[in-house]
């Protein structure tokens, strides 16, 4: 459901829509601009390939695309039941933020995990991004542990990054 | 019907016929004896009103519609309404035409209970008002009505002005009749942009204060083509200036208060000024403001297709190309944006690209590999001139790559060229052909609606069509084609003529046909080629799918015709008077082409400088020279337009210069011609040559080997 807001000088509303392959292209733009690391294009048609296993919405500032999600189900080796799902890419883009277009995002997530019956929300998150690591920690996110050189083949000036993980 | 038979199909075939050549007088006999026989039906009532009219006689038409009007009156059921509502409104356009106003404006009122199209109706009063003597009140009341069924229309309010008798000079008076009218249609545009349009430097502070509030209020609400509604006002450059100020004002308000205003507001802020700059060629600009659209906002469509066609105005053709096909990966459904990608590419030359990006679009047969059948089947005149046009390009291109020396280009990518060069030409000509086909089909499609428009009650409608159709040869689109095809059959006869001034074979054809033998012979070069067709191929079962049989012409002048011919009667536009005079330059008809020649002086224009120069050098290569007459035409026809040269314009000093070289150094062919031609020239453009080295050289040259009378009459010029 689009939510309105007035409570600013202008109007505001927000609204989630689903990834088609026609609007993956925004998917990637999006992931490429906010996100440290770039991804090969078949890690964006994971997401029409794969429909069951991944959780994708994008999410419009007045009709304009501006936030997206993508995460998938991970199924551990050899089960058949899946352990957790793993958040690949959950932005929005830097002029856009404390709209609660991200929440809306992760609140989306949390429901369509819940209905897999599954119950960890796992993530990595740059170390560095200071802004994004409060964010989780304030959102219920737990540190599992530091992984070391992590965005390695980024060349970033500290590659490490954290294991955030959720219970729900 | 001469010889008897008493088949009355026969007229109603026939008029349809005389309609589709317009030839209206003899349509009227075979309407009116098709009308007598088969009286029954209203179409053949309209039928031949409509070709009264067609033939000008105003009278006769109205006649015949208020004779059937009469008949009928009375006997009209529910779905005859909308074909009567039709043929009254007709009928009254023919008053119109007429200019029988008075009776016009009367017959208009008396049917007001028949017509449908009250907007037609109101706009019809209006005009007869206008033109009746005493009654603008009246009118200006209808405009008003107007108004108020449509306070979005523009032509409205300047109809409303027209009948209020306001001049468009009285400023103050205007300013508070649209004050006033605002009070009325507050959410209307025009109200706010007609005074913006008429406000001028006088009233610099209000204009700014209206301008600022129309601007703002504009990018607020986030409307995309605010540029699009203000380009009127760039006609004068202190308003350019004012709303320069004004928006990037508003862009710094927006940085230092950033919580007042949308995100997305301060992103079309930045679109805007991007156009802005682009207006004013400031390139460098543009992109900037464009460049931090993107990044701050980087999935709107419409910066990407700002930035390439920013790009495109700077000739980064390839460039624009790749930034157009971002903006489509973003929205893979969207087709405008497919279109604009695919004519970058067809623009950049990356035709192969092009063709699979319009493919998502096209309805496609089984086993067809792209989509390029259905664009012809669909008539797609945009994408079939563009990749003539770009074809030609890259025949120019390639050209250009052969002409350079081995030591300057690889020699892989000389290979390639030779290979695609021919085909190039061959498959521009293909598709301008196509266009051809598609006009002809357009031309040909007209004759279902000679009946079928009567039938149906449309005659306002047909008499629209008609011309239309009229004017269809000189479709934007089909002088492109005409361009284009000149320049391929022009290079051809050229060719043609200087291989046979070469007593036979050159070596330059022979070459030629030792390169086809060669290529049919080179497998893998045969086998490229099979593919090709495959992907190029343009209709069903088309023998001859490269366009080279076309290419292959021995008459190309004639060729170039058979397309010219339908677009001669055009004479005002330039293009057809330039195309023109090179054919019956090429035809050995001088008469026509200065005659031509002549109506292009009169708009003087740059093109016909060139042609003049053409002329001239051509004067004295061909066998004008033969015919004393004809040359004396030539020269006349010259020195009668030089006086369109300016004397102080530095393009036409370069030319008056060329000229004159070109006689001195070419002096030996017929010195006294070109003696005269010299005296002309001095006579016409003392002030801008050295007059002296001329007056010098043209001695040399009379006292040589001139007759006395010859210098006689050159002397008498002299004076």
């Amino acid at each position: 459901m689009p939510s309105t807001t007035s409570d600013k000088q202008y109007k505001v509303t927000i609204s989630l829509d689903d990834l088609t392959p026609n609007n993956l292209g925004v998917l990637r733009k999006i992931t490429e601009k906010v996100l440290p690391t770039s991804y090969p294009q078949q890690f964006y048609h994971q997401v029409i390939e794969s429909p069951s296993t991944s959780i994708t919405k994008l999410a419009y500032f007045n009709e304009v695309p501006v936030g997206c999600l993508k995460a998938q189900v991970l199924i551990p080796e050899g089960k058949t039941l899946p352990s957790c799902c793993y958040v690949d890419s959950l932005c929005v883009i830097k002029a856009y933020r404390k709209f609660g277009i991200g929440q809306q995002l992760l609140d989306y997530l949390e429901q369509e995990t819940i209905k897999k019956f599954i119950h960890t929300i796992k993530l990595h998150c740059w170390v560095e991004n200071k802004p994004g690591v409060e964010w989780y920690l304030k959102n219920g996110f737990q540190v599992e542990e530091i992984v070391k050189d992590y965005y390695k083949e980024q060349e970033l000036v500290n590659p490490d990054a954290m294991l955030l993980v959720k219970t729900i | 019907m001469e010889n008897g038979s008493n088949n009355n199909n026969i007229w109603r075939e026939l008029a349809t016929m005389q309609a589709q050549i317009r030839d209206y007088r003899g349509m009227i006999k075979s309407r009116l004896e098709y009308l007598e026989n088969e009286p029954g039906y209203r179409a053949n009532w309209t039928a031949a009103a409509v070709a009264h009219h067609l033939n000008k006689d105003y009278d006769a038409a109205i006649r015949v519609l208020e004779k059937i009007e009469k008949l009928i009156d009375g006997k009209l059921n529910e779905s005859d309404s909308f074909e009567n509502s039709e043929c009254v409104l007709y009928k009254n356009l023919i008053y119109f035409d007429s200019g029988d106003y008075a009776k016009g404006y009367q017959t208009l009122l008396d049917s007001e209970a028949k017509i449908l199209d009250k907007r037609a109706f109101l706009e019809l009063k209006f005009q007869y008002l206008m033109k009746l003597p005493d009654s603008k009140k009246e009118a200006s009341l209808v405009a008003r009505n107007l108004l108020k069924i449509n306070p979005d229309n523009k032509k409205y309010y300047y109809m409303l002005e027209d009948s209020l008798e306001i001049p468009r000079t009285d400023l103050q008076l205007r300013l508070k009749l649209y004050s006033k009218l605002a009070t009325f249609y507050a959410r209307s545009d025009p109200v706010k942009f007609i005074p913006l349009m008429f406000l001028n430097e006088n009233d610099k502070e209000l204009l700014n204060e209206r301008l600022s509030d129309y601007i703002i209020e504009k990018l607020k609400r986030n409307v995309p083509s605010i540029f699009i509604n203000l380009k009127p006002l760039y006609k004068k450059t202190f308003k350019i200036e004012l709303i320069e100020k004004i928006v990037l004002n508003f862009l710094k308000e927006q940085v230092e208060k950033k919580d007042e205003n949308s995100p997305l507001t301060y992103c079309w802020t930045l679109y805007y000024l991007s156009q802005h700059y682009l207006y004013l060629k400031n390139f460098t600009k543009a992109i900037q403001f464009v460049d931090e659209a993107i990044e701050h906002t980087p999935t709107l469509v419409e910066l990407y297709a700002l930035k390439a066609r920013i790009l495109k105005h700077q000739d980064k053709l390839l460039e624009a190309s790749k930034v157009m096909n971002e903006a489509r990966l973003l929205d893979l459904q969207d087709r405008f944006i497919n279109t604009k990608t695919t004519k970058y590419y067809v623009r950049a030359g990356l035709i192969d690209e092009a063709v699979n990006t319009i493919t998502l679009f096209t309805k496609m047969d089984k086993d067809a590999p792209n989509g390029l059948k259905d664009l012809h089947i669909m008539q797609c005149c945009w994408f079939i001139i563009e990749s003539a046009e770009s074809y030609y390009k890259l025949y120019l291109k390639n050209k250009k790559i052969l002409s350079l020396p081995d030591s300057e280009v690889d020699e892989s990518l000389k290979k390639q060229a030779d290979w695609e060069i021919s085909i190039n030409r061959s498959l521009a000509l293909k598709r301008f052909n196509a266009i051809f086909k598609i006009f002809q089909d357009f031309e040909s499609d007209q004759f279902d609606f000679h009946s079928y428009c009567m039938r149906k009650g449309t005659p306002r409608s047909y008499v629209r069509m008609i011309k239309w159709a009229d004017d269809l040869y000189r479709h934007p689109i089909y002088l492109r084609m005409l361009e284009g095809l000149s320049k391929i059959y022009f290079e051809i006869e050229d060719d043609i003529l200087s291989s046979s001034t070469m007593n036979g074979d050159s070596e330059d054809t022979k070459k030629l046909e030792n390169k086809k033998q060669k290529n049919k012979k080179n497998k893998a070069d045969f086998k490229k080629r099979e593919e090709l067709i495959i992907r190029v191929n343009s209709y069903n079962n088309d023998s001859d799918p490269l366009g080279e049989n076309l290419i292959n012409t021995k008459r190309p002048i004639e060729d170039f015709n058979s397309y010219f011919k339908f677009s001669e009667k055009f004479t005002n536009f330039k293009i057809i008077l330039t195309l023109n005079v090179k054919v019956n330059n090429y035809l050995n008809k001088y008469i026509l082409a200065l005659n031509n020649l002549h109506k292009l002086g009169k708009t003087k224009n740059s093109i016909f400088y060139s042609l003049l120069l053409q002329f001239k050098i051509f004067k004295f290569n061909k066998l004008i020279q033969e015919n004393d007459k004809l040359l004396k035409l030539v020269e006349l026809s010259f020195y009668k337009n030089f006086q369109f040269l300016n004397k102080d314009d530095q393009d036409d000093k370069e030319i008056i210069k060329y000229c004159i070289d070109n006689i001195i150094n070419n002096g030996n062919e017929d010195k006294f011609e070109l003696a005269k031609s010299c005296v002309d020239f001095i006579k016409n453009f003392q002030k801008t040559i050295d007059v002296e080295k001329v007056q010098t050289k043209l001695n040399e040259l009379l006292q040589n080997d001139l007759e006395p009378i010859q210098v006689a009459d050159i002397e008498y010029l002299l004076i």
